[in-house]
């Protein structure tokens, strides 16, 4: 049975066909056209990946020929960092969910968001045009360094208009989560009473508006001196290759909290509707967020120490790059101080919350290996970063994704997934990613430099050790997906409140009705994880 | 007007909803135009001071940038809170001028 049958009064049943979904201005409906044209990215990504590993299996060629590997690793970077990573919790968990968790009907600009959701769409065909135009996609990595992806014959030029097109696409939501949040919240909501997902999201929301338009810029200067030859970045045109690592870097090292910002958000959802208590220094978590996407601005000459820039640029930058680590510490302490004495349910979610803390911790302290410059000169570009970098957005961010997957699943579906099933498939998950990466840090120690197709024989082990875990990974996403297929179409009807949660999302019907909600909600005045409120 | 049609002004607003002249912003657009000529002026005279010359060039850009901000998108006039919002996107760009200048003027 369909959902709009099933539950006559939700969203779903407002409006019915196509152009409902594809025009519709209503924040919920664009969260999930979001979540299926990321989801679909996110799978694509996948399969390059494996195709990567299955490559990587034995040293020497095994499926393909050096210039497609280095197609496949940069569109797999392209399309897990600008289609997936950086929009997946904002535009769809952002747009479903921020306006009900502060009490409104909408976002503040509803047809800029469904604009925004266009944007990304025309972005991501652009992106996948590279694939049968031309020289066929990029070959540069994701990070389009010049001066090689000025002199490159692949579809350069596509993939960074792309990326351009995306960008606007996060600007807009980012701009339509500030004015949101700022406007729009109920009117006993104060500041402190908003939950953290919210808070989460407008500090990520302010990266996105102000860091955004430097990689946009910076991308066109790519373009420019690709199709009018302007001596910008390739020296041999009297430009500086290291002046595009700047600009490249100060957007994208805040977009790694763009990227993970929303996901802690998330994670300070979850912990306290599953330890029943309130969560452990709220404004402390609230404060640390700002502090990330505040301090995030100043560290992103950590990815250049290798790179030719000033000795003391690089202790500077070493130096600030060890005080973004201090608000990411307070917030593991917070989570885990919540747990204390908690009464802990251990459902689905929260399996993929202690996953999520127990990745980010590795991923988090080997970015300190990767911060201070001493280690960082031995590490750089080995796959020690591809370790480091997979742990903290594979494991941490896309864990925090599919927890919330499995967390407000019955709210947006209004059905129930079979929890035993979820759970194996999360063991799968888990398991997979950690034999998947773990030899990379190994790997990246002795010495094997990332996207190299060949590699020396005493690597073999570990990278045999690895692709078997993307098989093990693998499998457990086709298990979750399948579980939660299944559950879409027939799970049992879900209530409105499965999971026992405080914030306002569980106060209406799941699914939601089109406005929302069906009685004004209460909002206690001990803030939002006030479970003596039930 | 009805109640939840009028504008919502928020404590602190100096004004609320103003009309600023033609002849003002007429006035706003020459002055622009004049430091874009400065701009041009600049980079056609400074080929032996490079250095003065993008500083300046940084300078006259950053104040056209306020300029349009206070005026044709009415920060002056608004609440506090979005000039200091617009104050901290300025202390972020010179925060990557400074930081990137390290690099340069220290290899």
């Amino acid at each position: 049975m369909s959902i709009a049958a099933s539950h006559p009064s939700s969203f779903y049943a407002d409006k019915r066909g196509i152009l409902s979904w594809i025009f519709s201005t209503d924040h919920k409906r664009i969260g999930l056209l979001y979540f299926y044209a990321i989801f679909a990215f996110f799978l694509v990504g996948v399969v390059l990946g494996l195709l990567m590993r299955l490559e990587l299996i034995a040293p020497g060629r095994t499926i393909m020929e050096p210039q497609i590997y280095n197609q496949v690793f940069t569109l797999h970077g392209v399309i897990m960092i600008f289609l997936f990573i950086i929009p997946v919790i904002p535009a769809i968990f952002g747009n479903f969910f921020l306006p009900i968790m502060i009490g409104t009907d909408d976002v503040a600009f509803p047809k800029i968001n469904l604009l925004s959701w266009w944007i990304y769409v025309i972005g991501a065909i652009f992106a996948l045009l590279t694939l049968v135009v031309g020289d066929g996609p990029a070959d540069t990595g994701w990070t389009f360094y010049a001066p090689y992806s000025v002199k490159t014959g692949t579809n350069v030029t596509l993939a960074v208009l792309a990326a351009f097109i995306l960008g606007f696409s996060s600007i807009l939501t980012g701009l339509n989560f500030i004015v949101t949040i700022h406007r729009l919240r109920a009117p006993e909501m104060s500041w402190f009473r908003m939950p953290l997902f919210a808070w989460a999201l407008y500090a990520t929301s302010w990266i996105q508006l102000l860091a955004t338009p430097i990689v946009g810029i910076t991308l066109l200067m790519i373009v420019a001196e690709r199709v009018f030859g302007i001596g910008l970045f390739d020296p041999a045109l009297g430009g500086d290759p290291i002046l595009y690592q700047h600009l490249f870097w100060i957007y994208s090292h805040p977009a790694v909290y763009i990227m993970v910002l929303p996901a802690m958000g998330i994670i300070s959802e979850m912990i306290p509707t599953f330890a029943k208590r309130t969560i452990f220094g709220y404004r402390a978590i609230v404060w640390s967020s700002l502090a990330i996407a505040f301090i995030g601005y100043f560290v992103w000459g950590h990815h250049m120490f290798t790179s030719g820039m000033s000795g003391p640029a690089r202790v500077v930058f070493s130096l600030l790059t060890f005080l973004v680590a201090v608000p990411s510490a307070i917030k593991v302490f917070n989570w885990v101080a919540t747990l204390y004495q908690g009464s802990i349910d251990v459902r689905t979610p929260l399996l993929y919350t202690m996953a999520f803390i127990f990745q980010f911790l590795i991923g988090g302290l080997t970015g300190l290996v990767n911060g201070a410059l001493a280690t960082d000169v031995h590490v750089h570009d080995t796959y020690f970063v591809v370790g480091h970098f997979h742990y903290v957005m594979f494991g941490g961010t896309a864990f925090a994704f599919f927890g919330a997957m499995h967390y407000w699943f019955p709210k947006m579906f209004g059905r129930m997934y079979n929890e035993r099933t979820a759970n194996t498939a999360f063991t799968l998950l888990f398991i997979g990613f950690n034999i998947l990466y773990f030899p990379m840090l190994v790997v990246g120690i002795m010495g094997m430099p990332r996207r190299y197709y060949d590699y020396l024989p005493e690597f073999h082990l570990p990278n045999v050790i690895s692709t078997i875990g993307s098989w093990i990974l693998a499998a457990g996403l086709i298990l979750m997906i399948a579980n939660l297929i299944v559950a879409r179409r027939k799970g049992a009807i879900a209530g409105r409140n499965p999971w026992g949660g405080v914030t306002l999302e569980w106060q209406t019907p799941s699914p939601p009705p089109q406005h929302n909600f069906d009685e004004t909600p209460r909002l206690s005045e001990k803030g939002p994880y006030d479970f003596d409120l039930k | 007007m009805a109640e939840k049609d009028k504008p919502r002004i928020l404590p602190g607003d100096k004004t609320g909803p103003h009309i600023v002249s033609y002849r003002f912003h007429f006035g706003i657009w020459l002055g622009l135009i004049i430091l874009t000529a400065m701009t041009v002026l600049v980079s056609v005279m400074g080929i032996s001071l490079i250095a003065f010359s993008v500083i300046t060039a940084l300078f006259i850009a950053s104040a056209k940038a306020w300029v349009v901000a206070s005026y044709f998108m009415h920060l002056k006039w608004d609440h506090i809170t979005y000039r200091i919002m617009g104050g901290i996107v300025m202390l972020l760009f010179l925060v990557f001028i400074i930081l990137t200048g390290i690099d340069y003027l220290t290899r």
